[in-house]
């Protein structure tokens, strides 16, 4: 017997005799990966009082084949009704795309937004985040969060199109090596360099551009201590997620000298906007290429651009953020069930045009409309992703490679020294 | 205790109350945690006793940069929104007759707008694109907007002298109101010019509310991280910047603690060096404040 099993059927004689309630079960059983049928018939044989959220959940088979544009979902022949606390950022509660499903289902979302990405940690390790059902988390906090203990891992059962999901997150540290997933990756997008054509002309060749004196304070940076350090990382030609304090010394010196041509440091990517709108601006180092389609009254294009200073093929950046569901989740199966909409069917791909972003299931590409499946090379994710990184993340402690508290003193002090 | 005194105390209680639950207590807690530890590896504050994070503050170059950024922001400030809020106040006190209302009111209305609505309003004024600078290439003043208007340490203190303007303004009033015109008209009568009325007279009765008026204006000039983040541009990080950092990006809450009462003791120690300089200059009553 494995020691799943063992543990599964420990579980079953605690609520049999009653030292368990059968919330604490279903949370407990959920965890270990059993399935909400095993869950519901053993709540079942059990009887008692039913203190617990409906025992039915979205853990049925995927349908072997599905239409492009239905969900495949489980909703409709599981009970997935209740509150579902969604601790993320604004726009990822998908107001107005995931509303019908939501009626459709009983489904209550009650939306608190994370303000930067570490209040996820600071509400999960506290007891302030007992309950939360949902919540984001960004590729290179995954690791972070799995040392803290606050993932609560999700098979392909439960959320069927993760089996469809592009290799790129086919693979840790979305997917583990026994199959199960600890996030639902579900949008992404690049961050490079954002420039005017109006004002800069030529597509910039190289990120050199940033030094040009013609854009002396014709720069904006958005403050942001780990994609900075990532981006001018990938530039230097260093892999962010190990960096040596050497190569850190030179990436702070790389971003000194950004910061030198910058006008600003913008706190929001919607500030960017605002600046090139504006026309304060004619460069964005670390620019989103959501810029490109949220800008009114100007232009702007976010580009790779070839070369790095050196000369060398041009890097850049991407970020991909997920549902993660946390292991003191009340409402497991409705968190599985709205997971599974944010990978599948036409709410999948509305989401990727009201936040112009990309969409990690290819069957979803075809239903995006085309002005946003333009904004990434779908046929060719593999090689784009070569150019452009996804890093797992800044180790929380180490003796051997730049912390992530060591990028926010790193880009204070950078910061400082522009004083 | 007399019934007065009783009555007085009961009917403070609640205030009181109020003030030790939402200050004492939650201030009481931040400071216990400014001598805890933080576990960067599990994001976990340790409990324990350590002036480590003061030592690092107090050590460390990059919190002096802030910290004498932040002065040469909140200083600047401080001064011309007192010093302009006097001459205000002083004009609607002494000075103005049939306007004083409509000044009052205009005064009034200037703060009810959100410190946000001002602050990006100081965008649309003084942006490469604004009405400032569009204004002064119509009249021909300028061939290519003025880049410096916005995103410099002079935008965030003139936005603050727009943000603080109107406290100090009602603060500093509240008090000349109460000057009794006697008292001026004596002076005068005595000999003494315009300015010495004011310097012998009427500063020292006022000198209180000039007090709080300064030490309002600069806590909160000092404290704040938005508007420098959203008008500053690159010159103008400050320490509630440093703070907020630790505070959110890091979730070190015990060296964001520790930042937070060194600025504290900061602004104590302003207070009492602005509070001795009135006094020695006479502008302050001994048995004030």
């Amino acid at each position: 017997m494995s020691k799943r099993d063992e543990e599964a059927r420990d579980l079953v004689q605690r609520l049999s005799a009653g030292k368990m309630s059968r919330r604490q079960f279903m949370t407990r059983a959920s965890a270990l990966g059993l399935t909400a049928g095993a869950i519901g018939s053993i709540l079942a044989a059990c009887g008692g009082k039913d203190d617990a959220a409906p025992a039915t959940a979205p853990t049925e088979p995927a349908p072997t084949e599905s239409a492009p544009g239905e969900s495949t979902a489980p909703a409709g022949t599981v009970d997935i009704a209740g509150d579902l606390d969604h601790f993320t950022w604004e726009g990822y509660d998908l107001p107005g795309i995931i509303d019908p499903w939501l009626d459709a289902n009983g489904v209550s979302q009650n939306v608190t937004l994370i303000g930067v990405q570490a209040d996820v940690e600071a509400k999960l390790l506290s007891p302030a985040g007992k309950g939360v059902d949902l919540t984001s988390a960004n590729q290179a906090f995954i690791q972070s969060y799995l040392d803290f203990g606050i993932v609560r891992p999700i098979s392909v059962e439960e959320v069927p199109s993760l089996a469809k999901l592009f290799p790129r997150w086919q693979q840790f540290p979305y997917r583990n090596d026994d199959g199960t997933f600890n996030v639902v990756p579900w949008t992404w997008g690049s961050l490079g360099l954002t420039y005017s054509p109006e004002r800069v002309g030529e597509v910039p060749e190289s990120w050199e551009i940033v030094f040009d004196p013609a854009f002396k304070d014709r720069v904006v940076m958005l403050d942001d201590a780990q994609n900075n350090v990532s981006l001018a990382a990938l530039i230097l030609g260093f892999n962010p997620d190990e960096l040596t304090q050497e190569q850190f010394a030179e990436v702070k010196d790389f971003l000194g000298r950004v910061m030198k041509q910058s006008k600003t440091l913008a706190p929001s990517f919607g500030d960017i906007v605002s600046l090139f709108a504006a026309g304060e601006v004619d460069l964005n180092f670390l620019g989103w290429i959501g810029t490109d389609v949220f800008i009114e009254g100007a232009e702007t294009k976010t580009i790779v651009p070839a070369k790095n200073p050196d000369g060398s093929l041009g890097r850049s950046l991407a970020f991909c953020d997920c549902a993660m569901i946390p292991p003191d989740a009340d409402n497991v199966p409705a968190a599985l069930a709205f997971s599974e909409q944010l990978i599948s069917g036409q709410i999948a791909a509305d989401a990727a045009a009201y936040l112009a972003a990309g969409t990690t299931n290819p069957e979803v590409v075809a239903l995006i409309d085309e002005t946003t499946r333009a904004l990434f090379p779908y046929d060719d994710l593999g090689a784009f992703f070569e150019r452009v990184a996804l890093p797992n993340g800044f180790p929380r402690e180490s003796d051997e490679f730049v912390t992530f508290d060591e990028t926010v003193k790193g880009w204070e002090d950078v910061k400082a020294a522009a004083l | 205790m007399s019934v007065s005194r009783r009555l007085a105390a009961v009917l403070a209680s609640p205030l009181g109350l109020l003030l030790f639950v939402a200050i004492a207590i939650p201030g009481g807690t931040f400071l216990v945690y400014s001598f805890f530890s933080f576990d960067a590896s599990l994001r976990r504050v340790e409990p324990g006793f350590s002036f480590d994070n003061y030592r690092l503050v107090l050590t460390e170059s990059t919190f002096h940069t802030l910290g004498w950024n932040t002065l040469a922001i909140a200083v600047p400030a401080t001064v011309a929104s007192v010093v302009a809020g006097y001459a205000l106040a002083y004009y609607l006190a002494f000075e103005a007759r049939r306007s004083r209302t409509f000044l009052l009111a205009l005064v009034v209305i200037s703060m009810l707008a959100s410190y946000l609505v001002r602050i990006y309003a100081w965008r649309t004024l003084m942006g490469e694109r604004g009405v400032l600078n569009s204004a002064l290439e119509a009249i021909g003043i300028i061939d290519e907007p003025l880049g410096v208007l916005l995103f410099s340490r002079l935008t965030v203190i003139v936005a603050y002298v727009n943000l603080y303007l109107p406290f100090t303004t009602l603060l500093i009033y509240a008090s000349l109101a109460g000057v009794p015109r006697a008292l001026r008209e004596s002076a005068r009568d005595l000999g003494a010019g315009r300015g010495e009325t004011l310097r012998r007279v009427t500063l020292p009765l006022s000198g209180h509310a000039v007090l709080v008026a300064t030490a309002f204006t600069f806590f909160l000039s000092a404290g704040d991280f938005f508007a420098p983040v959203l008008l500053g541009g690159t010159s103008s990080v400050t320490f509630g910047v440093a703070i907020s950092d630790q505070l959110r990006s890091t979730g070190n809450y015990p060296l964001g603690a520790a930042l937070s009462f060194v600025m504290l003791a900061a602004f104590a120690l302003v207070y009492l060096l602005l509070r001795a300089s009135l006094r020695a200059f006479r502008f302050l009553p001994r048995q004030v404040a």
